[in-house]
């Protein structure tokens, strides 16, 4: 799934770090999510989505074909 | 303590829940080292049957401590440390799995005395190879 977690950590100027805290995660999780690596539970993309003030769905977007 | 050192390798801040585990699980398999040379050996020799019952058992204690320690530990991680951890654990059944179909030939003294030990070392071993799949780049 593309999302734009990096993107909107980024015009924060916020470290992985920082976000994982916000989040109670850790830094890994942050990263693994920001690559496509791993999809966010729903309450991990709700609190995302309520942390940078967006949608889900304008946060995150389905792959093609998937 | 594999896992502790890939969180270090991956440069992952120690957390508090960390700290508490190490604190916690360290001194529990001290404990059962120490029972495990010390004291089941001389189970054997005793004649009473609750008191051979209670030496014979008495490893169990800081392993059954380990064991609430871990599901503690696993309750407090986040959603894709959990994955990790269920994935660690499926690696290390599987070995299990190998010894019961005998692919790996062991005998009575070295199930109890390394069976534990290899465990936690594929246990470690498959959370560091985990954690290394998610690494930054």
């Amino acid at each position: 799934m593309k999302n734009r977690v990096r993107e909107l950590r980024e015009t924060r100027g916020w470290s992985q770090g920082e976000l994982a805290e916000h989040l109670d995660v850790s830094r890994q999780t942050v990263n693994a999510i920001e690559n496509g690596k791993y999809d966010p539970s729903l309450p991990l993309a709700f609190k995302l989505a309520r942390l940078f003030k967006q949608r889900i769905e304008s946060m995150f977007e389905p792959d093609e074909g998937r | 303590m594999l896992t502790y050192a890939s969180r270090a390798v991956l440069n992952e801040r120690m957390r508090s829940i960390d700290r508490r585990q190490l604190h916690v699980v360290l001194p529990a398999f001290l404990v059962y080292t120490l029972l495990m040379l010390y004291v089941f050996p001389r189970a054997a020799r005793i004649a009473t049957p609750w008191l051979k019952a209670m030496v014979a058992l008495s490893p169990t204690l800081p392993l059954a401590f380990v064991a609430w320690a871990m599901v503690r530990y696993v309750d407090r991680c986040d959603e894709l440390e959990r994955r990790q951890h269920l994935e660690a654990a499926g690696i290390c059944m599987s070995l299990g799995f190998l010894g019961a179909a005998k692919l790996i030939a062991v005998n009575g003294v070295f199930v109890l005395l390394m069976v534990l030990p290899a465990l936690c070392v594929m246990y470690g071993l498959a959370c560091t190879w985990s954690k290394w799949r998610n690494r930054a780049r």
